[in-house]
C-alpha cells in the first residue's frame, strides 16, 4: 500500500475481492466477515512477491467477481469445491482449472483473513482469537 | 574489469551452503548469489502470511499443471532450509542402492556416503526427539500405531535448544531462537569467516559457459547486473537449477533435462478429537512411522500439522462449512502421508519462459496414497476420533529431478564430477541431481552430495584433501 492505496489493483478489483471474501467468509457468531476485519489493507503485502503475470490473472478474476451477480460466484464457488468429481471424461480439461480458481481465491482470502490484521477502528474479535490460536518461540530473556 | 571469481554458488540453500563451506575454507574466492531476502533470527516475518509471502517463492502457492499439488520452496537466504522442519535422515540401503542402479555411480554405498554424513553432520545440533518433547498430537499418533500393531520412531531434527514453553510452529517461518539447524546458523556463518560474499536478492536470468569463465546474468534490486566465475555452481534446487538449464537453451544437448521430477508427494489427514489436541502447540513433529511394510509399499506417516492458512486451504468448501472446520483447530489431529513416488512428472518452459511442472499422480501412486490414507483412518477411528478428512489437495516438500546424475549425456545432466555433461565449468550438486525420489527427506543427503561435490572440485583445483579414503579414491 502506498499511502493508503493498493499499488497493484483497483478499487473495482479490491471490491470483487471483498465480494467473494464475504462469501467464502461470512459474518457467523464469533467469524467476523471477510470485509469487516479490513484485512484486505494488507493485500499489497501479500501479493507484491508474487509473479507478475499471476497479479494480473488475479486481477482480471477480481474484476470479474465485481460485476457478476453473487448467485453466479456462489454457483462458482460450489463448482470449484466439487474440482474432483467432475465426471472423468472432463475431468481433464475442467479440473486443473477449477482447481486453480479454488487454490487462487482461497488463498489469497484466507491468507489475508489468518492473517490476523484488522483495521485500527475495527471492534471484532480478532480472527486468530475466534479460532483460539496462540503460538510463541522467542529467544531466552538475559538473566 | 571484470572481477572474476573462482566460484559462483547460485542458491543458498542445503546444498550451496555447505559447498560454499568447504571451498572458501579451503581459500577459494565463492560468491553467492540468492534470489530471496536475508533475514536473521530477530528479522524473521512475525505471522504466517508474511511469512509465505517473503520466505518463499510465489508465496508457497507455484502449482502443477493440473493444479493438484503444491510445491513449497523457499526463497530467502539459507533456502527451503528457512523454512522446512529440519529433519535430517541419513538415505537407507533401499535408496542408496537404487540411486547406484539407477545413475550406474558406485559412490551411491552406505560405506562411501557415511563419510560424507559423518563430516556434515559434525557441523550439526542433532536431537532425537524423546518422549518429553512429544505434544497430544503425537501421543495419539504413538497410541494409535501401538493398538494397531504398527513400528514407529522417534524424528530426528537439527536443533539447538528450543527451550520450555515454545512452539515450534513458528519456525516454519523462521526460527527466532537461532535453534533450528537451517544453513543461516550452521555452515553460512563458516562460510562468511572464512571470506564468503552473498549477494542476496540477486534472481539469476540466464547462465552463459564460456571457454575460459561462466558469465551470470540477473537483476539485483531492479537493476542488471552481471558477474563472471571460474566454475559456476547451480544449487538453486530442483525447480530453480533445472529452470536456468532450460533457459540456456540446453535441452536439445541433454535430452535428459527436465525428466524425471519427483516430489514425495503427501496428503494430510484430519481427524477431530472431543478432547483439545493442541496439535500446534510445542514439537508440533515428533515422531515416525518405522514399519518396514510401509518402505515396502511406498509411503510413510508423519505426525504433522500447520498453521491457520495451511489448514484452512486443506478442506474443500466454503462459508459456514469452512468455518465449522477452523472452530475445531485446536480438536484436530493430524497425520500426513508421504508417497515414495514411482513415476516421474517432467519440466518445460512455458512460452513465456515460466516453468511448467508437469507431475500428474500416477494410478501406481494413487494406489500408495490411498493405502496409506487407509492406514490414516484406521489410526484415528482406533482413537475414537468422530470425524476424519483427508485434504484433497497434495503438497510436495521434497522437489527432486530434473538434471539427473549418471554416466552418458543421452540419459543424464551430470556427470560423477557434479559437472554438467559438455560443460567443464558448469556443476550441480543439488536435489536436482537425484535419479529418483528416495522415500526418506532429503536434506541431509543433499548435504552429503554436496560435500562430495566440493571435494571434487578442489581435487581438480589441485588442493589437498585431507581425507585420506577421499584421496584413495580420487587417485584411483
Amino acid at each position: 500500500m502506498k499511502l493508503g492505496a493498493s499499488e497493484l489493483f483497483t478499487v473495482r478489483q479490491l471490491n470483487g475481492l471483498q465480494r467473494v471474501g464475504d462469501l467464502l467468509i461470512p459474518a457467523n457468531g464469533n467469524f467476523p466477515a471477510f470485509s469487516a476485519t479490513g484485512c484486505i489493507e494488507r493485500i499489497d503485502d501479500l501479493m507484491g512477491t508474487a509473479h507478475p503475470d499471476d497479479v494480473r490473472d488475479l486481477g482480471y478474476l477480481l474484476l470479474a467477481l465485481n460485476y457478476l451477480p453473487l448467485f453466479v460466484i456462489h454457483w462458482l464457488l460450489n463448482l470449484m469445491s466439487r474440482a474432483e468429481q467432475v465426471p472423468a471424461f472432463i475431468a481433464p480439461f475442467i479440473s486443473p482449472l477449477l482447481r486453480q480458481l479454488n487454490v487462487g481465491l482461497k488463498g489469497v482470502v484466507f491468507s489475508l483473513y489468518y492473517s490476523g490484521y484488522q483495521r485500527v477502528t475495527s471492534t471484532h474479535t480478532n480472527t486468530l482469537a475466534v479460532i483460539d490460536y496462540q503460538v510463541h518461540c522467542a529467544p531466552d530473556q538475559p538473566h | 574489469m571484470k572481477r572474476m571469481h573462482d566460484y559462483i554458488i547460485v542458491g543458498s540453500g542445503a546444498s550451496g551452503s555447505v559447498l560454499a563451506r568447504y571451498l572458501t575454507q579451503a581459500g577459494a574466492d565463492v560468491l553467492m548469489l540468492e534470489a530471496g531476502k536475508r533475514f536473521s533470527a530477530s528479522t524473521f516475518p512475525a505471522n504466517e502470511m508474511d511469512a509465505n509471502a517473503q520466505l518463499m517463492w510465489n508465496g508457497g502457492m507455484d502449482l502443477s499443471r493440473d493444479a493438484a499439488t503444491l510445491f513449497i520452496r523457499g526463497k530467502v537466504v539459507g533456502g527451503s532450509t528457512i523454512i522446512n522442519q529440519c529433519l535430517l535422515d541419513r538415505f537407507d540401503d533401499i535408496a542408496l542402492n537404487d540411486f547406484r542402479t539407477a545413475t550406474g555411480l558406485a559412490f551411491f554405498n552406505r560405506q562411501t556416503m557415511t563419510r560424507h554424513y559423518d563430516t556434515v553432520e559434525s557441523n550439526l545440533s542433532l536431537h532425537y526427539m524423546q518422549k518429553n518433547d512429544w505434544n497430544r498430537n503425537a501421543e495419539l499418533y504413538v497410541d494409535g500405531f501401538e493398538k494397531l500393531g504398527l513400528e514407529w520412531a522417534p524424528l530426528r531434527r537439527g536443533q539447538k535448544d528450543c527451550g520450555a514453553g515454545n512452539d515450534c510452529m513458528v519456525c516454519l517461518g523462521g526460527c527466532p531462537r537461532k535453534s533450528k539447524q537451517s544453513m543461516l546458523e550452521t555452515f553460512l556463518p563458516q562460510a562468511e569467516k572464512s571470506g564468503l560474499t552473498i549477494l542476496p536478492e540477486f534472481e539469476v536470468a540466464e547462465v552463459v559457459h564460456g571457454q575460459q569463465f561462466v558469465t551470470v546474468h540477473g537483476r539485483r534490486q531492479g537493476h542488471s547486473q552481471s558477474v563472471y566465475g571460474r566454475q559456476v555452481i547451480l544449487a538453486a534446487g530442483a525447480l530453480g537449477t533445472t529452470q536456468l538449464l532450460l533457459k540456456a537453451g540446453l535441452q536439445q544437448r541433454l535430452p535428459a533435462l527436465g525428466n524425471n521430477f519427483y516430489c514425495h508427494p503427501q496428503w494430510m489427514t484430519v481427524g477431530f478429537f472431543n478432547e483439545t489436541v493442541d496439535s500446534h502447540k510445542g514439537a508440533f513433529q515428533s515422531v515416525k512411522s518405522a514399519d518396514p511394510r510401509f518402505r515396502d509399499w511406498g509411503f510413510k506417516l508423519e505426525n504433522v500439522f500447520a498453521g491457520p492458512i495451511a489448514m484452512s486451504l486443506l478442506k474443500p468448501g466454503y462459508g459456514f462449512e469452512h468455518q465449522h472446520f477452523m472452530q475445531r483447530y485446536r480438536n484436530m489431529a493430524c497425520i500426513e502421508v508421504a508417497v515414495r513416488d514411482q513415476d516421474a512428472g517432467t519440466l518445460r518452459l512455458s512460452n513465456k519462459g515460466r516453468l511448467v511442472i508437469d507431475k500428474p499422480l500416477s494410478d501406481g501412486d494413487r494406489q500408495r496414497a490411498d493405502r496409506g490414507n487407509r492406514i490414516v483412518q484406521d489410526i484415528f477411528n482406533t482413537l475414537g476420533a468422530y470425524e476424519t478428512m483427508t485434504s484433497p489437495i497434495q503438497l510436495a516438500l521434497h522437489l527432486m529431478g530434473g538434471c539427473g546424475i549418471g554416466t552418458h549425456a543421452g540419459n543424464s545432466v551430470v556427470n560423477e564430477q557434479f559437472q554438467v555433461h559438455g560443460l567443464p565449468r558448469l556443476r550441480i550438486a543439488d536435489s536436482s541431481i537425484f535419479p529418483n525420489a528416495p522415500g526418506i527427506n532429503p536434506s541431509l543427503s543433499i548435504m552429503a552430495l554436496s560435500h562430495r561435490a566440493a571435494e571434487t572440485l578442489l581435487a581438480e583445483a589441485g588442493v589437498a584433501i585431507t581425507s585420506s579414503p577421499r584421496k584413495q579414491e580420487l587417485q584411483a
